[in-house]
């Protein structure tokens, strides 16, 4: 069933509408699971996972038992103009948290969908990278709620879980929120800004089924992938950009690298020359690769995960 | 005045940025006081402000009425690259600088101007930055103090020394920890956030309000020498004692009636909603409360749900 979780008049005949797809299994009661995306609206790598998922439990009503709550537009603005934000507001909807009722229009839509999703067995939100990456699938999970996330996250098919330390700014996201309210809510990160990546897509779908399953709220079948490797932030090695021009990658992503290795170079088509070329700065796989090929000093053109 | 490049950076296909200062008074040691215009694209009138005040410090050196041992850096325009493409935050990754203090010198792009500015202006005694928000209207002028560190509350009562209309403190939240504001306060330093009436367009009045303001503060403090006259006993209050005015129930064109700095009665029309196909009124925003407009949105649509208007109560 389509739900209404916020709505706003916008200025000219038009309504702002957040909605989710509430499916209710007829395997009895059990858990309630959200599953969120499209907070950011260059982010749609979640749109793939939001349909595979509701087409598989709609397939498999009888084994579901409980609510899986699908909210795959939290940012509906964003996602028609293919902006990262809030259209009109320069804003992050993901750095508003928790919200405000009583605030502004963006305000209070973060406030409904805290409102609404609170209170859940667990919640996944999926995005996709910043920074034009294309990144390999993980689970990210800050340290300070570790303990009580880990053992779902190992659950999502994905490549990596990172652990994360804390910042100021992730207290203002929806998951740092939604944790300290207690529903467990783990942030899948993978593939690259819009753009879909089918099989991380589909692995991550069995792994939310895998979750519910966990929770005794799925008793048909899910496929498991491998444990994920589990990183902290001393087993990656990011390497920027020093000069500014054309990122020409000579290797892609999850390629196994020795440190010094040639992973692409710098051009300056003016002038036509390598203006640098970027070294592997370990020995490792690389787990982040810059999509866009336009960098300035400073931009971040791969990670490399050392020790496999 | 010296001319100074602070930071240079090499950038795709354009000339490289660089973020320029002007250096009045003594030619080392930290700065007495550090003055930043705008560091956002779209902050036209910040960067205006203050051209003015570099115009007016110039003048005072050359008379001599900066006082021996004072050693000021203003930088009108921080981030010229934004500016001249009009786009608010950085254009390549939508990274805001004011959201990336204290900076690294080898981090991400915005990471590294921020360094490169903070660089220069750590450690200065006053830090004044003319701000601007990410509420898009028109602000009565004034000056903000944040309480983010042990120099604060003195920095509140100093604040007074601007003679602007308005004194305002607020809490910290996370979400400043990356503003310059909040890494001066860390280094020392006594930081003002002084917001003139617009943003991106320029209001001479207020320019010059806030640039006689600026001068007045310099004057008080003892950095330079001479009278500036005019300003006013401001308002001192907390930013949770504003009181906000939203479009409840409609949306559409607003037909605004007051603006910042009018002083209106409890009930008295502020704006109108208008429907945007047959121009009935859907909603008449009023004041709660008697007091002075502090805030008026300005942009000819409005949603749902937006604060139209702050009001300082009686």
């Amino acid at each position: 069933m389509i739900e209404t979780v916020f709505s706003a008049a916008l200025p000219v005949g038009e309504r702002l509408i957040v909605k989710k797809n509430r499916i209710e299994g007829c395997g009895g009661r059990g858990p309630r699971i959200a599953v969120v995306t499209g907070i950011h609206g260059d982010g749609l790598e979640g749109q793939f996972v939001a349909f595979e998922l509701a087409q598989r439990l709609r397939e498999h009503i009888g084994d579901l038992r409980g609510i899986v709550d699908i909210y795959p537009a939290l940012n509906p603005l964003g996602i028609s103009a293919s902006e990262h934000g809030v259209p009109l507001f320069d804003l992050d909807l993901d750095r508003t948290f928790p919200g405000n009722s009583k605030g502004n229009m963006n305000e209070a839509l973060a406030a409904a969908i805290v409102a609404d999703i609170k209170g859940a067995n667990a919640c996944i939100d999926i995005h996709a990278p910043d920074a034009h990456l294309r990144e390999v699938s993980q689970v990210r999970v800050e340290e300070a709620y570790a303990k009580t996330l880990m053992p779902f996250a190992q659950l999502l098919n994905t490549q990596l879980v990172w652990m994360h330390g804390s910042s100021n700014q992730q207290r203002s996201t929806l998951a740092h929120t939604l944790n300290s309210l207690r529903t467990r809510t783990l942030v899948v990160e993978m593939g690259e800004s819009l753009r879909i990546t089918e099989d991380a897509g589909s692995w991550l779908t069995e792994g939310i089924l895998r979750l519910v399953e966990r929770l005794d709220g799925w008793t048909s079948s899910s496929v498991a992938l491998p444990m994920p490797r589990l990183v902290r932030d001393g087993d990656v090695t990011p390497v920027s950009a020093e000069v500014p021009g054309i990122f020409l990658p000579q290797l892609g992503l999850g390629a196994m690298v020795r440190r010094g290795q040639v992973v692409g170079v710098i051009a300056d088509p003016l002038a036509a020359e390598a203006k640098a070329e970027v070294l592997a700065p370990a020995d490792g796989t690389i787990i982040s690769l810059r999509a866009q090929p336009l960098v300035y000093p400073g931009t971040l053109l791969v990670r490399v995960l050392g020790g496999v | 005045m010296r001319r100074l490049t602070l930071y240079r950076l090499e950038v795709p296909y354009r000339e490289p940025l660089r973020v320029e200062a002007f250096e009045f008074g003594e030619r080392q040691g930290l700065p007495t006081c550090s003055i930043v215009g705008s560091m956002r694209g779209d902050e036209v009138q910040q960067a205006y402000a203050c051209a003015r005040i570099v115009e007016r410090l110039e003048r005072s050196e050359e008379r001599g009425a900066i006082r021996k041992g004072v050693r000021m850096l203003v930088i009108p325009c921080a981030n010229p690259l934004s500016m001249n493409v009009a786009s608010r935050f950085w254009p390549a990754d939508g990274t805001d600088i004011n959201r990336r203090f204290p900076g690294d010198a080898y981090g991400e792009t915005t990471e590294r101007v921020a360094a490169g500015i903070f660089g220069a202006v750590r450690g200065s005694s006053y830090g004044i930055q003319l701000a601007s928000f990410n509420q898009q209207g028109d602000f009565i002028p004034h000056v903000r103090v944040t309480r983010a560190g042990a120099v604060s509350e003195e920095s509140l009562s100093m604040a007074e020394d601007f003679r602007l209309p308005c004194v305002v403190s607020r809490e910290a939240t996370p979400f400043d920890t990356g503003t310059l504001n909040y890494s001066w306060q860390e280094w020392g330093t006594h930081a003002f956030s002084v917001y003139s009436r617009t943003t991106d367009r320029i209001d001479r009045p207020s320019a010059t309000l806030v640039g006689n303001a600026v001068m007045r503060f310099l004057a008080t403090r003892g950095m330079v020498s001479g009278r500036v006259g005019g300003g006013s006993d401001g308002v001192r209050l907390d930013e949770t004692e504003l009181v906000d005015v939203r479009t409840e129930g409609s949306s559409g064109y607003l037909d605004g009636l007051v603006k910042p700095g009018d002083c209106v009665e409890k009930g008295q029309e502020l704006g109108l909603v208008l429907d945007a196909f047959d121009a009935h009124v859907r909603e008449r925003l009023v004041a709660p409360v008697a007091g002075r407009v502090f805030f008026c949105r300005v942009k000819a649509l409005v949603q749902q749900r937006m604060v139209a208007y702050r009001i300082i109560p009686l």
